[in-house]
């Protein structure tokens, strides 16, 4: 009378294991084609050389020979970084779900994955892991130029480098959720806009509340409960005075990111579920 | 039919917008053909030596003008950020001089916008005196002159020129002939600077008035420097230029010396001046010209940095100058008793460095975050004794975590409360993203 329901519990347990597994397979299999099909593109590569004529003109601005500038460079170093970040997250983000659905190939990859929810995902980590090396190779350059000329390590560049990566990682989440549901200038334009507002909510806030407009700072304060708060991600402060970031703050920070990254994607899913391909 | 009509309709819709697009580049292109081939009418004051600054002139104006600005702020924030703390720089947060950060900044806010003025005035001066680049000095003076000849604020640059030529070198530190050479160099300048100065007058406006770059001070100048040069019959012409007012001064000391033919004449003016150059430093009374910046940008660092930072936000700069190089500081916490170097209250609303020590019994943070603020807000902050080294842990730093209400501390918002927030908006995103997965 025992030995049934343990034969069906462990039969349950044993699909359950199952379909996680096959789940996550699926997840790994999207976001592995998604880095591989990513760094194929010239694009990339094209992103990446943008940074030599860069490099180049910080010696080229040097024009009294005075020598390596520290901050300058690291502070130059890191707003390349953002940007080429920002370049790939546009760029590459776009190309994933638009374009499956215009070529119709989204049909074929529907057959073999269980949830539309699966394949959001699955692309949102193709993504994130061309991201997350293209800022480990960027922030260990940059590392590495001012260790040979400036003699000395400075930690917080990959710091704020992984700062930088959770920042932009959150926007590629938001990225996927808009190309779920407009077309590629609507997402182009919506995501710019969120990104610019994301930055200066705060301020804005701020600027609400010392003008004593309180209806306009309520506002601002839902706002800021949807959309995305980038201030949170501010590196300069850390890296101009050369202060550590603490531990706490940033596992908050990525707690943060994971949150909202999952919020966005969780919305995607369900827009695109219902969507009629 | 009717689809016939829209085919006809898109296609001369297509037609018509493809022409004024074309119709568009050719102008651009015309235009830009034209300002190529007759620059000089199009850009007299611009130096097009090369293809890079006629690439430069394509270049929309206020594009230039926005992007040196940028420039010329992050040049700022570096000047008051200071040194490295890992690298060895020669240079002091909150001063422009000796500072090899900025002059890549500044030398790009130059090349975008040549005809800012100040941005001159600061580099060759920082490159002159501060770096040894004096050859430089000059020739970015030079092509700031050349790039802004009509300009009213022209005489600016030419007293810039004399300013790096006249104080080069020293009487204390240099031979005497050096420095004739280099003065007389100097009077050049500052003949060219009154030329321009009375050419343009007319044009100047109230606006443009400096407290250095003036017709007053070139007369005192053009004076003291004909005098080192041997010429004091025409510094004494030049100095009857200058108003009563400004006569009274060690300078007219040494013409009232020079009219009475004194047998015992010092060489230069400066000789006069050797015991006051001791006692001589000038009063700041720059205030912070913004508010509060928004609270989260602080929030990822340690709550032990909050007392630099708060110092670095209310732009006052570094610490070390603060406590370090301000001898009343000082004075004040050796013995707060006793009055500062003998002077009964010197400077009484604000010292050299910032804040006010008109009450020295209070804590050292608060008396310059204080100043000029609420008085109000005093009552909320702890007295506590001189000998007292402040750090994190002290009872009085815990008011920085009262974050808005404390307007002393609002840019300093600490990381708990800001992380409270960041923690409950998380928390709540992965709830309502949980729901959606189960309901949607």
């Amino acid at each position: 009378m025992t030995a049934k329901p343990c034969l069906l519990e462990q039969k349950k347990l044993d699909m359950n294991m199952n379909y996680i597994e096959a789940r996550v397979s699926c997840i790994t299999s999207i976001a592995w084609y998604s880095f591989i099909e990513a760094l194929r593109n010239r694009l990339f590569l094209g992103v990446l050389l943008l940074a030599l004529p860069f490099t180049a003109a910080a010696w080229n601005i040097d024009v009294y020979q005075l020598g390596f500038q520290t901050k300058f460079i690291s502070d130059a170093g890191l707003t390349l970084i953002s940007t080429l970040g920002l370049l790939v997250v546009l760029f590459f983000s776009l190309d994933q779900i638009i374009p499956d659905i215009e070529r119709r190939t989204i049909y074929f990859i529907f057959t073999r994955v269980p949830s539309r929810h699966t394949y959001m995902l699955g692309r949102f980590l193709g993504i994130v892991a061309t991201l997350f090396c293209l800022h480990v190779f960027m922030s260990g350059l940059l590392m590495l130029i001012i260790r040979l000329r400036a003699d000395a390590w400075f930690t917080e560049i990959p710091i704020a480098g992984l700062i930088i990566f959770l920042k932009q990682s959150l926007l590629v989440s938001i990225v996927m959720l808009l190309a779920s549901c407009t077309s590629k200038i609507i997402t182009v334009s919506l995501s710019v806009l969120i990104y610019v507002i994301g930055h200066g909510l705060d301020i804005f806030r701020m600027l609400a509340e010392q003008s004593g407009n309180f209806v306009f700072a309520f506002l601002l304060d839902l706002a800021a409960i949807i959309l995305p708060d980038f201030s949170l991600y501010e590196t300069r402060i850390m890296i101009m005075h050369e202060i550590p970031a603490q531990t706490s703050a940033l596992l908050i920070l990525a707690f943060y990111t994971f949150s909202a990254i999952i919020f966005y994607l969780a919305i995607g899913g369900a827009v695109l579920k219902r969507r009629d391909l | 039919m009717i689809k016939q009509f829209k085919n006809n309709s898109t296609g001369s819709a297509r037609l018509s917008f493809l022409l004024v697009m074309l119709m568009l580049v050719m102008a651009l292109a015309s235009q830009y053909t034209m300002k190529a081939r007759h620059w000089n009418h199009y850009y007299p004051e611009a130096l097009v030596t090369s293809l890079s600054d006629l690439a430069l002139q394509a270049i929309p104006a206020q594009i230039k003008s926005f992007s040196a600005g940028v420039f010329r702020i992050t040049a700022d924030e570096y000047m008051h950020i200071g040194p490295s703390k890992k690298t060895k720089q020669n240079f002091v947060a909150g001063s422009f001089a000796g500072n090899t950060e900025i002059m890549s900044l500044l030398e790009l806010s130059v090349i975008l916008e040549p005809t800012n003025m100040e941005m001159y005035a600061v580099m060759s001066q920082n490159l002159a005196f501060h770096l040894n680049r004096f050859h430089d000095a000059i020739e970015l003076l030079h092509r700031g002159i050349l790039a802004n000849k009509r300009s009213p604020d022209l005489h600016k640059l030419y007293m810039a020129g004399a300013y790096c030529y006249g104080f080069i070198k020293k009487p204390s530190f240099s031979s005497h002939e050096e420095v004739k050479k280099n003065r007389a160099i100097a009077v050049n300048y500052l003949n060219a600077a009154i030329s321009s100065y009375l050419k343009n007058e007319y044009r100047l406006t109230p606006t443009m008035a400096d407290d250095f770059a003036n017709l007053q001070n070139y007369y005192v100048l053009q004076s003291r420097f004909l005098s080192d040069i041997g010429k004091r019959e025409l510094a004494l012409e030049a100095w009857n230029k200058v108003t009563a007012e400004r006569q009274k001064s060690y300078l007219g000391h040494f013409f009232t010396m020079v009219q009475q033919k004194e047998t015992a004449m010092p060489e230069f003016p400066d000789d006069l001046l050797t015991p006051e150059y001791k006692s001589l430093f000038q009063v700041s009374t720059i205030r912070m010209p913004y508010g509060a910046t928004a609270p989260y940008r602080f929030w990822l660092v340690d709550s032990t940095n909050l007392y630099y930072l708060t110092i670095y936000a209310r732009g006052l700069g570094a610490l070390s100058l603060l406590e370090k190089d301000c001898p009343q500081h000082q004075a004040a916490l050796e013995a707060s008793e006793t009055s500062i170097d003998g002077i009964n209250d010197p400077f009484p609303k604000l010292s050299d460095c910032g804040h006010d020590h008109s009450s020295e019994n209070e804590h050292a943070l608060h008396q310059q975050q204080t100043t000029g603020a609420d008085q109000d807000q005093d009552r909320d902050h702890t007295h506590i004794s001189l000998d007292h080294v402040c750090g994190p842990e002290c009872e009085h730093e815990r008011h920085h975590e009262n974050g808005e209400e404390c307007q002393h501390c609002a840019s300093a918002k600490s990381w708990k409360q800001a992380g409270n927030s960041v923690m409950l908006q998380g928390i709540l995103m992965l709830t309502v993203a949980v729901l959606i997965r189960k309901f949607f």
